[in-house]
């Protein structure tokens, strides 16, 4: 196929404004009249709230109002599980809980009051780790919720016990995934203002504008419609920026003062009350034939949900089986546990679970070849899905170059030269380690009502096409991939194409980025949109030229008929036919309903249109006196199905594996009795620019022309990183023959290893 | 409460009349990434700062026939990119370079690293290697004294920069046979407090690998920059083989007292002042990464 617009490398459209400073996001905006609001926060991780005294804080000059859980409804809500109040009255259960709410004319005054409002706490037990607060003796945090489980999830296909007991090759380990931060640029923020019709407009910074509509009407127990939510730019995500309850507390405070109120983050609130991902214990026993089939797997998750349920339930239940339609596998059992505990909630982490379970897997599966002579490559294609495979969960495989994912990495790499290298005789070890992956782009059971999305594409009268989407541009490209797929869809030069803000009251409903969902799904609604846009103009072209259809081709903003040497523009075209029609914009709207399903009681049901795959090669240096590892060449090869844009595409692989390789080999949330003891950006190690690979990190993009996707196209953004921690622990081990099996994979822990080798 | 004024004197002079006028109440201020950091957590009781970033003076790198000086106003990214400093202070050129990020380098000085007086301040740990003095002027009029004694405690310094102005550095030119050189573990590669840092000088006879003279400064291992004193006696007068370096790296680790913190254990720094030591001085043997004023001529 030839394209126009597609496999090229595209700026941002965006781009220059966001490196200008020009671009404005949440933290930027001032609204006439808006007042600075501010949360006081638990400075304990388990407390009764026995007193809550704001009369000296209500006597600052200033300040506007004041809340606390006695002056809100108490009405429950939240996004999974009903464990949300927009203020406690009763208790805090971590450290950064959320006590009262303060809106002032000053940032000053706000902080002020913070600190005269007296509480008087009465301590309560706490417990922190997941797998403790599951036993007898654990302080409870929600009465109601037995040894602290929020929510179970188990599914058993096959006979697994069977299965184990038949094979020839059992392996059984444990492995442990830290809570980490995602750190995005722009910290959570809002600014809610009262406006027109008694209506409430909300710019938030969120991946989920008209999700968070609906959760946030709720909250408020108002009616959708009377919420009004703007998504400008957005400064990263990663996950964290689902529903927040500071977005809440802005509202909360707007109505009742009428005032415009902002509520931003500082960085230090953010680490301390943010969106971290779920820590998990993950047991892992897998059942192999000798030759390397895989037989069985069995798994066992304690998955840390925090002090109230974000998304945890469903990042633990992906973890349980996401993996499984990677392989070919025919039993498999897995129970996943997602345990209250007095720390920070946790939520969606670029991978949501099934990086997590990457570590396990593609660890585990390391192991067992270096154990059992087996070739890490080959075992890894002689198990992989292929295309039209369908798994044992019910998901349909439709476009897959797993296989050749794997061949071009092993080739560009030199893996097997590279692993019949001797090893160095200096301190400093090489090593390699290869990991693979699979991932969703889309998750039916997320929302339960559907999985889809809504575009519309509008030619103006000058020619120019605007898309008009409810998913949401958090920095990833996505407005500028969409942008390209409507202007190759139509025949236009993407220079005249342009992406809306999200803005509910103009926007269609779009559910908003996760799952790595947006190009698939949000690009196949744009694809429609413009398909229908271009059906029209051609209809328009036939009537006002006073020619057949098929006599018109358009291609790069220019309009060809056949008997007709010379083209005209679309914008001169388009002029002429809105001036017949009142003036009006074409406007072609699209939809894109996959046929997915919502999973039976059993977890059968094909729940994505279309699956990414990916493999990774990572090759690093381990200093084995000081026990630090460095990445030296990183490999990344990713079935991307079509590549929309090669810039973005390359940013988020790269982004993506630095994001995992800071996981994998330093950040840690390091919590003390409950208390985050690194919430700023000095002690909490990301890697840095000089931290990346000393050589390089190669990315290719496979075409794999998936049949859902348009043009094609499958996401990207979280397989990019779900093999990253596994790739590079297999590549210490075969450096040093140390296996971490505990992330991070700190030096201690690599000279530990080594000093007990 | 908040400062009122904010002084940018021109001449040393004037900010000693400033700092003598206003009483205590006046504080010295340099690149303030240490100070503004500070004043965030913990602000700062004055009614004025004094900038010292304008006084020509104290940004000076030079050299007399005896000595090097340098400014107390120096950044850390002059330091990097001194042609004298990279010939005749190669520690302090390779502590400089690891400080923070480029733009805490453009900013941050010599000064402000020393009499912040952290245990493990990387330039502090260099002019502590070099016995570098420090030079002083306050209403009293000027004085001097070595680096080392300014340091008290965990950010304390005797330096008191509500009346004292550091105007300046200097260590003795090196001679033959003198090399020197630093090396830190760290986090990561960049923008993170060392692990462990070690500045390294020593003194070589002519033609052979017997150690004349040797200092080792580390960081953080006691509440101030530290001088390894035990283990320099074992290494001087010595024949520096590669047997004499591992005992070195031993006796080291059993030497130093740090503390478990944040960035690492007590134990793990112990080992890893050890690893560091044995490499400097292998390096120092090579004649690699090191400073040496016959080599660079
Ligand atoms: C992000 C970040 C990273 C950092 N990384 C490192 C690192 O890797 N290694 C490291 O060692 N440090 C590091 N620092 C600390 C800091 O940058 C250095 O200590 C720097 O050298 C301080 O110099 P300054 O000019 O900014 O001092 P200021 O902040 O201006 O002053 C510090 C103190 O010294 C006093 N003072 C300054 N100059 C004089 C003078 N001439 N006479 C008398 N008193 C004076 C001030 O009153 C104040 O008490 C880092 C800081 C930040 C913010």
């Amino acid at each position: 196929m030839k394209f126009s617009n597609l496999g090229k490398e595209t700026p941002i459209l965006d781009g220059l404004e966001k490196v200008t400073g020009r671009a404005r996001y949440v933290p930027d905006l001032k609204v006439e009249g808006m007042l600075h609001g501010r949360i006081l926060r638990s400075p304990y991780p388990h407390a009764r709230l026995k007193k809550v005294d704001i009369s000296k804080a209500e006597r600052i000059s200033g300040v506007r109002d004041i809340i606390t859980g006695k002056k809100v409804s108490q009405h429950k809500f939240g996004p999974m599980v009903p464990d949300w109040v927009i203020l406690p009255d009763d208790k805090v259960r971590f450290h950064g809980d959320e006590v009262a709410a303060v809106a002032a004319t000053s940032e000053e005054s706000a902080a002020e009051a913070l600190s005269l409002i007296e509480v008087e706490y009465e301590v309560l037990p706490a417990v922190f780790d997941p797998e403790l607060a599951m036993a007898e003796e654990a302080p409870l945090l929600y009465e109601e919720k037995e040894n602290n489980i929020a929510t179970t999830f188990y599914v058993h296909k096959g006979d697994v016990d069977k299965a184990l007991a038949g094979s020839e090759i059992v392996f059984e380990e444990t492995y442990q995934t830290n809570q980490v931060y995602q750190a995005y640029m722009e910290t959570m923020a809002a600014v809610a203002a009262p406006g027109d019709y008694e209506r409430l407009t909300m710019w938030l910074s969120t991946q989920i504008p008209s999700m968070s509509r609906l959760r946030y009407a709720e909250a408020l127990e108002i009616c959708a419609e009377d919420l009004r939510i703007i998504k400008p730019h957005v400064g990263g995500g990663f996950g964290a920026k689902f529903e927040y309850k500071a977005h809440i507390l802005a509202a909360v405070l707007a109505r009742r003062t009428g005032s415009p109120v902002r509520m931003v983050n500082n960085r230090e609130e953010d680490f301390r009350a943010g969106n971290p991902r779920v820590p998990m214990k993950i047991w892992i026993k897998l059942g192999l034939a000798k030759d390397g089939t895989l037989l069985a797997k069995d798994t066992r998750i304690i998955a840390g949900n925090g002090a109230r349920t974000v998304y945890a339930p469903a990042i633990t239940s992906t973890a349980c089986y996401r993996i499984d339609s990677l392989y070919k596998f025919k039993n498999v059992r897995s129970t996943g546990y997602t345990v209250y505990t007095n720390t920070i909630p946790t939520s969606c982490f670029r991978g949501f679970g099934n990086a997590q379970m990457h570590f396990a897997m593609e660890s585990a599966l390391d192991t067992i070849c270096h154990q059992y002579n087996l070739d890490p490559i080959k075992i890894r294609q002689q198990n992989g899905v292929t295309p039209g495979f369908t798994s044992i969960h019910g998901w349909e495989i439709k476009s897959c170059a797993l296989k050749e994912c794997l061949d071009k990495a092993v080739e560009e790499s030199n893996w097997y030269d590279k692993k019949k290298e001797p090893a160095e005789k200096s301190p400093v070890k090489k090593g390699i380690g290869v990991a693979i992956c699979n991932h969703v782009s889309g998750n039916r059971p997320f929302f339960k009502p559907f999985d889809g999305s809504s575009a519309l594409v509008r030619l103006t009268p000058e020619g120019k096409a605007i898309v008009f989407t409810g998913e949401a541009d958090i920095g990833q490209g996505m407005n500028t991939a969409f942008a390209l797929i409507a202007a190759e869809a139509v025949g236009l030069d993407v220079k005249n194409v342009r992406t809306a803000a999200v803005d509910t009251d103009i926007s269609p409903f779009g559910l908003g980025s996760f799952a790595t969902r947006g190009t698939t799904i949000g690009g196949r609604a744009v694809y429609e949109a413009a398909v229908n846009l271009k059906k029209q103009l051609l209809e328009h072209l036939a009537r006002v030229y006073e020619k057949k259809i098929e006599q018109i081709t358009i291609n790069e903003g220019q309009i060809y008929f056949d008997d007709q040497e010379d083209p005209i523009t679309v914008a001169k075209a388009i002029q002429t036919i809105s001036y017949t029609l009142g003036g009006t914009s074409l406007v072609g709207h699209g939809v894109f309903v996959p046929e997915t399903v919502l999973p039976d009681e059993n977890k059968y049901g094909n729940v994505s249109p279309a699956y990414p795959f990916g493999c990774h090669i990572a090759e690093v240096e381990v200093d084995t006196e000081t026990g630090r590892a460095r990445l030296l060449n990183y490999w990344a090869v990713h079935d991307v199905g079509r590549v929309i844009n090669k810039q973005t595409l390359e940013g988020q692989v790269e982004g993506g594996v630095m994001m995992g390789a800071g996981w994998a080999l330093g950040e840690d949330m390091v919590v003390k009795e409950g208390k985050l003891l690194n919430p700023n950006f000095h002690d909490y190690c990301l890697p840095t620019a000089m931290d990346t690979p000393r050589g390089r990190i190669y990315s290719y993009f496979l075409e794999s022309g998936d049949p859902n996707g348009p043009f094609g196209a499958k996401g990207i953004g979280e397989p990019s990183l779900n093999p990253v921690p596994a790739a590079i622990a297999n590549a210490v081990f075969d450096a040093v023959g140390v296996r971490v099996k505990n992330l991070p994979i700190t030096p201690e822990k690599i000279l530990e290893g080594l000093a007990s080798a | 409460m908040t400062w009122e004024n904010y002084y940018m004197p021109l001449t040393t002079g004037e900010a000693i009349e400033l700092l003598v006028e206003k009483q205590g109440k006046a504080r010295i201020i340099a690149g303030g990434t240490d100070l503004m950091v500070q004043h965030r957590s913990d602000p700062l009781n004055v009614r004025a700062l004094i900038d010292i970033g304008r006084i020509p003076g104290l940004k000076e790198i030079r050299e007399d026939s005896r000595r090097i000086y340098i400014g107390a106003s120096v950044t850390h990214s002059q330091i990097v990119n001194s042609a004298l400093l990279k010939k005749k202070g190669r520690v302090l050129v390779e502590a400089a370079r690891t400080v923070g990020a480029p733009q805490i380098r453009n900013v941050g000085t010599v000064g402000g690293n020393v009499v912040n007086a952290q245990p493990a301040a990387d330039t502090a740990i260099a002019l502590t290697a070099l016995d570098a003095r420090i030079h002083i002027l306050s209403g009293d009029g000027e004085f001097e004294k070595p680096v080392i004694d300014t340091f008290l405690g965990p950010g304390k310094s005797c330096i008191d920069p509500s009346k004292e102005l550091v105007t300046a550095f200097s260590y003795s030119i090196p001679g033959p046979g003198e090399r020197s050189c630093f090396a830190r573990l760290a986090r990561r590669e960049s923008l993170a407090l060392p692990i462990v840092n070690l500045g390294l000088w020593l003194c070589l006879e002519e033609d052979d690998h017997i150690l004349k003279d040797i200092r080792i400064a580390v960081g953080p291992m006691s509440t101030v920059p530290f001088r390894a004193r035990e283990t320099e006696a074992l290494l001087k007068g010595v024949l520096l083989d590669k047997a004499v370096i591992e005992k070195a790296g031993r006796s080291i680790s059993d030497e130093v007292t740090p503390r478990d913190s944040f960035r690492g254990s007590a134990d793990f720094k112990k080992q890893m002042i050890g690893v560091i030591l044995k490499r400097s001085l292998e390096s120092a043997l090579e004649g690699k990464g090191v400073d040496s004023d016959e080599r660079e001529q």
